[in-house]
C-alpha cells in the first residue's frame, strides 16, 4: 500500500504534484482568515447559547406549567432536526416569515446559539437538580430571598458541577461551525472546499482542513483539562 | 510523544487510503478498454466502444443540458440526448444504467479521479480544468452571463458594474473561476448548486448571480413568477465553449470526437439544437 501510497503523491495521473507544497501560500493565508470567522462563530454561539441555555434550563424546572411546556418544545425541536437543516431554515424560510433581513454570520451564530441552548439548558437543569435541596431550604431558612439563595447559593456549585460538560459543549460548537459553510458562511469548511473544487487539489486541501480543526480542538481540551484543576482545587472531596 | 505519533501514523494511514482509492479506480476503468484501443486503429467509431462499459456523469443542475422533468426523477436536456445519439454511434454501455447526476465540483472531481469516465454537463473548458481533465472537441459555444433582481435598484448593467457587490456562483464552474480571478474586489457568495443561488438573489440576499448565458434564460423562460433578469453582454466566450469531459489519458477522447464529427455531419447536433436550445 505504501508503493501506491508514493504513486499518488507523485502521480501524473491526477494532474496533482503533491510533492510541491506551494499550494499551501494559498491555503493557509485562506484558511487563517476563515479560521478567524470560524472562532468568532462559536465564542459567539456559546455565549449567547449559554444565556438562553440558562434560561431554557432554569424554567424548565420551574412549577409554572406553561413556562415547562414551552421549553420542552423548543428543546424537542432542536433536538428533532439536523443542524443542517436548522441553519437552512433560518437561512432561506425565517427572514421570508418575518420580513427581515440577516446577513449569513448572523444566521450562523443565531443557529449555533438557538442549537447549542438546547443541549446546554439540559446541562444546566441537570447541574441545577444535583444541588441538594437542602442548601436551599438552609439558604431560605438564614433569611436569604429565593434570588439570594440562587445567586449565591445554589449557582456557584452549579456552576462548577457544569464546567466540564460546558466546555466539552464549546469542543461540539466549534465543530457544528463546518456545517455553516451550507449557508455559505466563510468559515474554514466553506473556504476550502471553495479551493479545492477549483484547484482539484483535494487530497492536500481536505488534509489540511482537518488537521487545523485537529489542532484547535486539542488546544480546547488542553484548556478544558486545566479548567477542570483549577475549578477542583480548594473544593472539599468527600472524605469519610 | 507517543500521541503525537500515533496521530501521525492515523494520518499518513489515512492519506494512503485515500490516495489508494484514487488510483484503484483509475486502474479499473482502463482495465476496460481493450477493445476500444483495437478499434481506434480502423479510425470508424461506429460500434467501436460496443461491449465496453462507461461511468458517466452529468449535473441535473442546467436546463436544458441537463436538467430534470417535472416528475423530479427523469434526467432529460441537450446533454442526456447527445449522450442517447453517442451510444448510438459509438454503442457503449452505460455503467449501472443510468447516468449518474452530481454537482459541478463532486463531477469534475469524480472525472478528474477516473471515478467517472466521462461526463456530459455543459462543462466549459477552462484552465483549471485542462490542467486535470481531457476535454474532446468543442461541440456548443457559450459565455457567462450576470443575473440581476429586477425589483431591486442595483445599479448593475453588465460585469463591470460587480465591483463591490455581492455576487453568487456555483462552486466549481466557470462562473466560480471567473469570479475568484477577475471580481477581487467582490463578495463571491459561494453555493453548491446554482439553485441556491438563484433562491438568495430572488430573495435579495445578493447583488447579482454569473452563469453560463443558456442556463440563465432556460430559468428565465422556464421559473414562474421570477424577479431574475440578464444584463449586459455575454462575456468570458474563451473559457466558456462546452464539450465532454474525460480523465488525463483517456483512450476514448480520440474515439468521442470521431462520434461527435459523425453527429455534426449527419445533421443530429443540428437537430439536439433545435429542440433544446431555441
Amino acid at each position: 500500500m505504501f508503493s501506491v501510497f508514493l504513486q499518488a503523491w507523485s502521480s501524473e495521473g491526477e494532474g496533482i504534484n503533491f510533492m510541491s507544497i506551494a499550494f499551501l501560500s494559498v491555503l493557509l493565508p485562506m484558511l487563517l482568515t476563515g479560521l478567524k470567522l470560524t472562532l468568532k462563530i462559536a465564542v459567539f454561539g456559546i455565549i449567547f447559547g449559554f444565556l438562553i441555555g440558562s434560561v431554557t434550563g432554569y424554567i424548565l424546572q420551574s412549577k409554572l406549567k406553561i413556562l415547562k411546556f414551552i421549553g420542552g418544545v423548543y428543546i424537542w425541536i432542536i433536538r428533532g432536526t439536523p443542524l443542517i437543516v436548522q441553519a437552512l431554515y433560518t437561512y432561506f424560510v425565517i427572514p421570508k416569515l418575518l420580513g427581515i433581513d440577516m446577513s449569513n454570520n448572523t444566521v450562523g451564530i443565531l443557529v449555533i446559539s438557538l442549537n447549542s441552548g438546547a443541549f446546554i439548558a439540559e446541562i444546566v437543569r441537570g447541574a441545577l437538580q444535583s444541588i441538594d435541596p437542602g442548601q436551599k431550604e438552609a439558604g431560605l431558612s438564614l433569611g436569604l430571598t429565593p434570588a439570594q439563595t440562587m445567586f449565591h447559593v445554589i449557582v456557584p456549585p452549579a456552576f462548577r458541577n457544569m464546567l466540564p460538560a460546558l466546555c466539552n459543549q464549546f469542543i461540539i460548537v466549534v465543530k457544528d461551525t463546518a456545517l455553516l459553510s451550507i449557508i455559505n458562511v466563510n468559515e474554514i469548511t466553506h473556504l476550502g472546499q471553495n479551493y479545492a473544487a477549483l484547484s482539484f487539489r483535494t487530497i492536500e486541501t481536505y488534509t489540511v482542513l482537518a488537521l487545523f480543526y485537529l489542532a484547535i480542538i486539542s488546544v480546547l481540551i488542553i484548556l478544558q483539562k486545566n479548567v477542570e484543576k483549577r475549578l477542583t482545587l480548594g473544593v472539599k472531596k468527600c472524605s469519610m | 510523544m507517543k500521541k503525537i505519533a500515533a496521530l501521525l501514523i492515523t494520518a499518513s494511514l489515512f492519506i494512503g487510503l485515500m490516495a489508494g482509492c484514487g488510483t484503484g479506480n483509475t486502474a479499473a476503468s482502463t482495465t476496460a478498454s481493450p477493445a476500444a484501443s483495437a478499434a481506434s486503429s480502423s479510425g470508424s467509431p461506429d460500434g467501436a466502444l460496443k461491449g465496453v462499459s462507461l461511468k458517466i456523469g452529468t449535473s441535473g443542475l442546467f436546463g436544458p443540458f441537463s436538467y430534470y422533468d417535472a416528475d423530479g426523477k427523469t434526467l432529460i436536456g441537450f446533454d442526456v440526448d447527445l449522450i442517447k445519439a453517442l451510444q448510438g454511434v459509438l454503442g457503449f454501455d452505460i455503467d449501472g444504467g443510468k447516468i449518474q447526476a452530481m454537482d459541478y465540483s463532486a463531477l469534475t472531481t469524480s472525472v478528474a479521479q477516473g471515478k467517472l469516465d466521462m461526463a456530459a454537463a455543459a462543462l466549459c473548458v477552462t484552465d483549471e480544468r485542462k490542467a486535470v481533465i481531457d476535454f474532446s472537441q468543442v461541440y456548443q459555444d457559450s459565455g457567462l452571463v450576470v443575473m440581476v433582481n429586477k425589483t431591486k435598484n442595483s445599479g448593475i448593467t453588465g460585469v463591470k458594474d460587480l465591483a463591490g457587490k455581492t455576487v453568487a456562483v456555483e462552486k466549481g464552474t466557470a462562473s466560480h473561476a471567473y469570479a475568484s480571478k477577475n471580481l477581487t474586489s467582490s463578495t463571491i457568495q459561494v453555493n453548491d448548486t446554482i439553485t441556491t443561488a438563484y433562491v438568495s438573489l430572488e430573495q435579495g440576499k445578493v447583488d447579482a448571480v454569473i452563469q453560463d448565458g443558456p442556463g440563465a434564460a432556460f430559468y428565465i423562460k422556464t421559473k414562474a413568477d421570477t424577479q431574475l433578469q440578464v444584463v449586459g453582454d455575454e462575456f468570458n466566450q474563451g473559457q466558456s465553449p462546452y464539450a465532454l469531459a474525460f480523465t488525463k489519458g483517456s483512450k476514448y477522447v480520440n474515439l468521442f470526437n470521431a462520434a461527435l464529427d459523425e453527429l455534426k455531419a449527419n445533421g443530429t447536433m443540428t437537430k439536439l439544437q433545435d429542440k433544446w436550445c431555441k
